[in-house]
């Protein structure tokens, strides 16, 4: 029995923890990233305005398509971070700043110590109106639970899942072979397990609280799901402006864009970052 | 003209005299002096008591003449207290009034000798009402004691100004423990030392301080208590430091004394405790301190030297950035650790091989700093004005050493920095699309701002992209911890193993109990077989009635019946008096086939 436990865990560490993965190199996908990189430098060399900002959309939107590929080729699986770094970068010069808000965000959500998504997401985010602006200052719980820098929240819980997994292992061995001291000893992975949770489920980080992003320019925000309902807003929300969905109807989300205050816009408008969300 | 003068004249003085007098009736003027003996350094207290019978207004005392150089008076200050009282006489009834106020000097002398001070005026709205006769002081030395001592030294004899030395000063009695207490209490050192220059006194932390008077008021430093033979007297010491800093140059001679009070008399109250009933001042002399301050050497002063005078001091420089713009702002730190830093500037960041004007923005501003103990700290913004530079070269801070008689220079460690030409990415590169988002006021606003934003957060931007296709497509790693599918296999996993394991101890207790059954059952058969062997024993009989009611215990229905029947006949049999047992054979025979019977029957049900 013992054998079998040892076996079913081996099993699952190999399942879970492969460490790289790589896609199939679509031909057609590398040749639209070269593209797209041609695109974006041939931009960044441009000294016309419009040609730049044309330049910058088109790569913009290669890289986007690139994405799609490979996140419809790997079922719930995101894209590089530095591909959404990219994206980020072409959206922001096209001025996009949703989407690359959007992206940065896609970016960090894959690597939360990407130190260039984060600078890019915070210089994105200063372009915003200070009224639409979150805080992103770190407090003590960010400082308590360190990890929060280094590893996404679904990766947290999956490292949770696997303290608790081994407290389950060192359990059943502990009752199995009559051994008290290994049922004691893995209340240690359980209590590894359970501070994990808290810092996810009890102290969720603000870009999870914020969990979409307008990507769309001036979207008007109304107080029901119908195109014939009343403004919310004398203006309309900017794009980049990071949102909380709290609700979803047909073609319709409500939207939390500060605390207390929530209206419908289409669901073409926001973008959600964390796709277990969608 | 003279007969208006002297026709009125006459009527106008008496009205004059008669209201002076009619004031003057209503102020009652004391003059009190403390008793003597007065003695030198210590303050007299003079009241001037002034009692007003009617509201004719407030009073005031003015100390007239001039007072001798040895002599110096404060004050006075006023109290005043008031009452009433309310006459009844042959049936009328008279109120009166009373207010007192006094004022109250403390004159002090610093020679022995007589002195006059006075006259004193009493004044009501500006009008003198009294004037009081001089008074004459007598002041006295105080009798040195001997059993008190007290002490001053500096580390050394030469200084420089803007130097900070301990200064340690000792004070001292010989006595018995309670005369000890009460002249450590009463006790006050002064010196002209510390008058002179800045005495830089910490809070004290303890109950044992020495009270020094400078510039008119008490300063206390900590002190320590010990035990010190003095020509052969045993002395209780008290030693306290503080800092002295040399503001003046110049040879200078400093006197100390310390006056204190002797007890002359005790008192035993009724409680049996012991008290001063009376006390007589004394004084200790030290030695003088004699000292030279020098000016602080001209030559081989260093470029970077902005008025330190200690040892050991360092610098530290930081940077809030390792690679920036040309023309970007960089934000250095220098902290300057050491003593005396309160008033610090800071020092020329361009001199001796510190940054190069051509190359670095430095401002003119001097930025005042935060000052906590042993560190002062400025932070000040440069920028980079040549994308050639590789480090921020070492900051050089220079003080003189008092010790060595020689400047010093310390130099902050350099700093790498990676420095990058201003056109690759600048604010206008990046396009921000906020300024044609609204017309109205607010995106007036807002566009200022975003501009605003871009150029001061241009520099914590990065627009280079990651160009490497195989890296770009390259899928992160553990993609399949983002899925929630993963999560559930673990914890059904886990679920699946915990509940494994209860299974399989249920399984391993169960087999268990089967195999003891089958063990006694054999243990049942062998016993039953062995006394049917061995016939009409009682001793057989016993044991044959021993396992028929363990198996009575376990067996149910019919058999347990029977088992019991047997259990009955084997004691009957056992327990008859006088009378062997007969049948005992038989009896186990019957046993065994019960116990075959329901062994059977457990495996059957099994």
């Amino acid at each position: 029995m013992t054998r079998g436990i040892c076996q079913s865990l081996v099993f699952v560490c190999l399942v879970f923890t492969a460490d790289a993965v790589s896609c199939n190199g679509d031909e057609e996908v590398t040749q639209q990233l070269q593209s797209a990189i041609k695109n974006y430098r041939h931009a960044m060399q441009e000294n016309e305005r419009d040609s730049k900002l044309a330049a910058f959309q088109l790569a913009e939107q290669q890289f986007r398509q690139v994405i799609a590929t490979i996140e419809s080729e790997q079922r719930e699986t995101l894209a590089n971070a530095n591909l959404y770094l990219n994206l980020g970068n072409a959206a922001l010069q096209a001025e996009h700043l949703g989407p690359a808000i959007w992206a940065y965000r896609r970016a960090l959500l894959q690597r939360p110590d990407h130190a260039q998504a984060a600078e890019n997401l915070m210089f994105a985010r200063s372009m915003l109106p200070a009224r639409f602006q979150h805080s992103t200052e770190a407090g003590l719980v960010d400082t308590l639970f360190f990890w929060k820098a280094f590893l996404s929240e679904s990766q947290i819980r999956f490292w949770a899942g696997v303290w608790f997994l081994l407290a389950a292992i060192g359990f059943a061995i502990g009752i199995t072979r009559r051994k008290s001291q290994l049922v004691a000893v893995s209340f240690v992975p359980v209590a590894v397990w359970a501070l994990l949770l808290i810092s996810v489920l009890g102290f969720p980080s603000e870009l999870s609280r914020w969990n979409a992003v307008i990507v769309s320019e001036d979207v008007t925000v109304r107080s029901a799901d119908s195109i014939n309902s009343p403004p919310r807003l004398q203006d309309p929300l900017p794009g980049g402006v990071e949102v909380r969905v709290t609700r979803e109807r047909q073609r319709w989300r409500e939207i939390e864009w500060q605390a207390g205050k929530t209206g419908w816009v289409r669901t073409t408008e926001v973008a959600i970052v964390s796709p277990n969300e969608r | 003209m003279n007969r208006i003068v002297q026709r009125f004249a006459t009527p106008v003085l008496a009205m004059l005299v008669w209201g002076s007098w009619g004031l003057a009736d209503a102020q009652e003027v004391e003059v009190r002096v403390q008793r003597e003996p007065h003695y030198v350094g210590e303050s007299v207290i003079v009241q001037v008591r002034v009692v007003s019978s009617n509201n004719n207004g407030r009073p005031e005392v003015r100390l007239r003449g001039s007072l001798p150089d040895a002599l110096s008076v404060r004050g006075p200050n006023v109290s005043e207290s008031f009452s009433s009282i309310v006459e009844y006489s042959v049936g009328s009834r008279r109120r009166q009034q009373k207010a007192i106020f006094q004022f109250t000097y403390g004159v002090s002398a610093d020679k022995a000798g007589d002195y006059t001070i006075g006259p004193f005026e009493v004044l009501v709205d500006g009008d003198v009402l009294k004037e009081v006769e001089p008074i004459d002081l007598h002041f006295q030395d105080l009798a040195v004691e001997e059993n008190m001592l007290v002490e001053a030294s500096l580390d050394g004899n030469t200084f420089y100004v803007g130097q900070r030395v301990p200064l340690e000063i000792k004070w001292g009695f010989n006595g018995a423990m309670r005369d000890v207490q009460f002249a450590f209490d009463n006790h006050l050192i002064r010196s002209p030392l510390f008058d002179q220059f800045k005495l830089l006194v910490s809070e004290p932390r303890t109950r044992t301080r020495l009270t020094l008077l400078a510039n008119q008021t008490k300063a206390s430093i900590d002190a320590k208590q010990t035990e010190e033979s003095v020509e052969g007297d045993e002395f209780i010491m008290l030693t306290g430091r503080c800092d002295l800093m040399f503001d003046s140059i110049g040879e200078f001679e400093f006197p100390i004394s310390c006056q204190s009070r002797r007890v002359t008399r005790w008192r035993e109250d009724l409680f049996g405790r012991v008290r001063a009933a009376a006390a007589a001042p004394m004084m200790a002399i030290g030695e003088p301190l004699k000292f030279k301050v020098l000016p602080i050497p001209e030559a081989g002063r260093p470029k970077s030297f902005s008025g330190a005078v200690g040892e050991r001091y360092t610098i530290d420089v930081s940077a809030n950035r390792s690679a920036v713009r040309v023309g970007d702002p960089l934000a250095l730190t220098i902290e300057l650790r050491g003593t005396g830093l309160e008033k610090m500037s800071l020092p020329s960041l361009k001199s001796e091989g510190g940054l190069d004007e051509q190359k670095f923005q430095i401002p003119d501003d001097d930025p005042a700093g935060i000052f906590e103990p042993g560190l002062k700290q400025f932070k000040v913004t440069v920028r980079i004005n040549d994308e050639s530079v590789t480090e921020i070269p070492p900051i050089a801070f220079s003080w003189f050493n008092p010790t060595r008689g020689e400047y010093q220079t310390a130099y902050s460690s350099s700093i790498p920095i990676d420095v990058d030409p201003a056109q690759i990415v600048s604010a206008d590169d990046v396009v921000s699309g906020a300024p044609q988002r609204k017309a109205d006021n607010q995106a007036a606003n807002d566009m200022d701002r975003n501009v605003r934003n871009a150029q001061i957060s241009a520099q914590g931007l990065n627009l280079a992209i990651v160009e490497d296709p195989e890296a770009l497509i390259k899928a992160r790693s553990l993609g399949v911890l983002n899925g929630k599918v993963a999560e559930w296999c673990i914890y059904g996993s886990s679920m699946l193993v915990i509940g494994g394991a209860f299974v399989l101890k249920r399984f391993r207790s169960g087999r268990k109990g089967k195999d003891e059954t089958l063990r006694r059952e054999k243990a049942w058969i062998a016993t039953l077989t062995s006394a049917a062997r061995a016939g009409d024993d009682p001793e057989s009989l016993r044991r044959v009635a021993e396992v028929v009611r363990e198996c009575a215990k376990v067996a149910n229905g019919r058999e347990r019946d029977e088992l019991e029947v047997l259990v009955a006949q084997c004691e009957a049999q056992i327990y008859a008096p006088n009378q062997r047992p007969n049948g005992a054979r038989d009896l186990a025979t019957r046993a065994l086939r019960l116990v075959e019977r329901l062994r059977h029957g457990s495996e059957a049900s099994q």
